[in-house]
């Protein structure tokens, strides 16, 4: 229910049947022919298509949304950039040279530097290590809560379907940014409470997803065969129902990264989310709101980090769900 | 239909209800009320303050008495400027009010019109620019633009023309001794106004032109071609009118983001609306604001969600509201 977030309405991606699992050899013939025709070099003699995983079909699908492949790509550099920091920025993000004060980007400071003459690409470089790192464990707690109460509540019905329905329907009709700002006031603001005050309001998106999915897919002949062979509802729900709502899963829980790193930013920028000293892309966009004017360097570098970050992870998203997606003929 | 309207309000009121006394208990655990007196060193004050408010009774019969004063108009005074709650709020909401609508027509007018120029013209450059475009503004967070637009549209194109002042204005909805619906005012409006529709102008556009195919390729449409009505004709009248309804949904759910993007707009801006007033209750722990606050825009959002309902049924006459 991010309701910071970018309007993810595309929310669900129907998968439909189903990718990895039952059921997908009709499908992936077809698009096993298709991915043959266009192989070259593959001896004409040979009439039987080669034979792909279903992880190797994924991940044609998925690099062939160039969009998709370059965001993937920039987020791995990002990540991988951002968390080895210490060693490859020189400068040190805390080193002050008040007299100097701010000066815009040169060639020694790349991003200029602050109003106590601090290197700021250094600055945006570190606080990019919190904003990230609130992103991913975000998705990553919220992704597995809302899977588990979600499969529960769609398979399960009854008391915990409604408990999870009447909950996500309060939250839609308050603000999620007001109920997590009084959150953060009352549970303090370490990195921490941060990540599962996010991820508490975060989950219930997941888990209405998941729970459509599980209605649709448990409905089905295979989940039937499973329990008349004796399978116990553990194994049903781990080996055959979620395996058959992976996509939906994945798609969301990328989603919740960008979701939650515009969340805490926002956060950080109206002054509930990350304190000082640790800073946040949003706490640097907080700092440069006291002079609009000039220095508008220390305006535009982290907002960019933000949107770069963001731009990518969706790009992700739509590959994945293209990519998990079985109806699809790429 | 009124039957479905009165069984829909029915339905609501629980809903309103249950989450009211939810975020009751929340900023009555969260925020001490007798928190003013805290350098009083006198424990008999504070004790009479706190039975005063009745803070020694269990959190439902706190609830109860709150709500009965509540529903009766009595609101309670601000814990910092003992002010009428009942008046800062009436106040609050017509300027919030004004943004909502400025924002709502302006995010629809162009969200509508990109939308249906896009699909109409499916593919074209100016489609993939809108597309680029619509992707751009979903993924900006509008505090960011919020303060970009100021650098530019208030200091860069200052700077730019040697203007004696920044051409748009940044504080507030009117400069000071002014409250007039003039130049002045749509001064104020513009950036403001920009900041809260980009982010719905992208996800809207995007919508509106997904309807406007499956419109486009309905059909009726191809019908009307053929009995040789003008393109210009199907476009407007057969095929934007229908492709209208959908988003009528969309934007009643929206209504809900949109108080969030107040909260973020009006604090960048300094507008003294509903999403300022929580900022200011919220750092002071003012309790009496928080929950009035919490509740009007529940009911705004609720309420807003209704005329949805009603409106797509009105607006389509396939679905009957039963």
């Amino acid at each position: 229910m991010t309701t910071l977030g970018p309007h993810d309405r595309s929310g669900p991606a129907t998968v439909q049947g189903s990718g990895f699992g039952h059921g997908a050899e009709a499908g992936g013939a077809e698009i096993d022919n298709e991915l043959a025709a266009e192989l070259e070099g593959v001896p004409l003699a040979s009439t039987e298509p080669p034979a792909r995983s279903q992880w190797e079909l994924f991940r044609r699908r998925f690099f062939h949304h160039r969009l998709a492949a370059v965001g993937l790509g920039l987020l791995v550099l990002l990540y991988v950039a951002v968390f080895t920091a210490s060693l490859w920025v020189p400068q040190n993000p805390r080193a002050q040279d008040v007299l100097a004060g701010t000066s815009a980007p040169s060639a020694e400071h790349w991003f200029g530097t602050d109003q106590l003459g601090r290197d700021f690409f250094a600055r945006v470089i570190y606080a990019g290590q919190i904003s990230l790192k609130i992103g991913l464990a975000v998705a990553m707690i919220s992704t597995a809560v809302g899977t588990i109460t979600g499969s529960l509540a769609g398979y399960f019905g009854r008391w915990i379907d409604q408990l999870l329905m009447r909950l996500t329907d309060l939250f839609l009709i308050v603000p999620g940014i007001a109920v997590l700002a009084i959150a953060l006031k009352k549970f303090g603001s370490a990195d921490t409470v941060i990540i599962l005050v996010l991820a508490a309001s975060f989950w219930m998106q997941v888990a209405r997803v998941v729970r459509g999915q599980v209605l649709a897919v448990k409905e089905k002949e295979f989940i039937e065969a499973a329990r008349a062979a004796g399978a116990s509802n553990t194994r049903i729900i781990t080996r055959h129902v979620l395996p058959n709502c992976i996509g939906p899963i994945v798609v969301n829980a990328t989603l919740a990264v960008a979701g939650a790193i515009v969340a805490e930013s926002t956060l950080s920028f109206l002054g509930f989310g990350v304190q000082k000293p640790q800073t946040s892309w949003g706490n640097l966009l907080f700092d440069a709101k006291s002079n609009l004017q000039f220095d508008e360097h220390l305006l535009y570098f982290p907002g960019l980090f933000i949107l770069l970050t963001v731009l990518c992870v969706n790009f992700v998203g739509d590959g994945l769900r293209d990519a998990l997606d079985p109806q699809s003929r790429r | 239909m009124l039957v479905y309207l009165f069984r829909r309000i029915l339905i609501s009121i629980p809903v309103v209800l249950l989450a009211s006394f939810l975020l009751f208990a929340f900023v009555r655990e969260t925020f001490d009320p007798t928190a003013r007196l805290r350098n009083v060193r006198d424990p008999e004050v504070i004790a009479r303050e706190t039975e005063r408010l009745g803070l020694n009774d269990p959190i439902p019969v706190q609830y109860g008495k709150w709500l009965g004063e509540f529903a009766q108009g009595d609101w309670g005074e601000s814990a910092r400027t003992r002010e009428d709650v009942t008046d800062m709020t009436r106040r609050a909401f017509w300027n919030t009010l004004q943004l909502i609508f400025w924002g709502i027509v302006v995010s629809a007018l162009i969200a509508v019109s990109i939308g249906v120029y896009s699909a109409v013209r499916q593919y074209s450059i100016p489609d993939y620019a809108f597309t680029g475009l619509s992707y751009l503004a979903i993924a900006m967070p509008p505090f960011w633009f919020g303060l970009i637009a100021i650098n530019v549209f208030a200091f860069k194109t200052q700077g730019w023309f040697g203007l004696s002042e920044p051409p748009v204005s940044f504080v507030g909805l009117h400069s000071s001794r002014q409250s007039g619906y003039d130049l002045d005012y749509l001064k104020h409006l513009i950036l403001p106004v920009m900041t809260l529709s980009v982010q719905i102008v992208g996800s809207w556009s995007r919508f509106q032109r997904s309807a406007m195919l499956d419109v486009m390729s309905a059909d009726y449409i191809r019908t009307a071609r053929a009995k040789g009505v003008p393109r210009r004709t199907v476009i407007f009248k057969h095929g934007v009118r229908n492709a209208l309804i959908p988003l009528v949904t969309v934007m009643a759910v929206d209504i809900g983001l949109l108080f969030g993007g107040l909260i973020i707009t009006e604090s960048i801006f300094s507008v003294p609306g509903m999403g300022r007033m929580f900022i200011q209750a919220l750092l002071q722990g003012d309790v009496a604001v928080l929950e009035a606050w919490l509740i009007v825009v529940a009911v705004f959002v609720v309420a807003f969600n209704l005329l949805a309902d009603v409106l797509y049924g009105l607006l389509d006459p396939r679905i009957r509201l039963t």
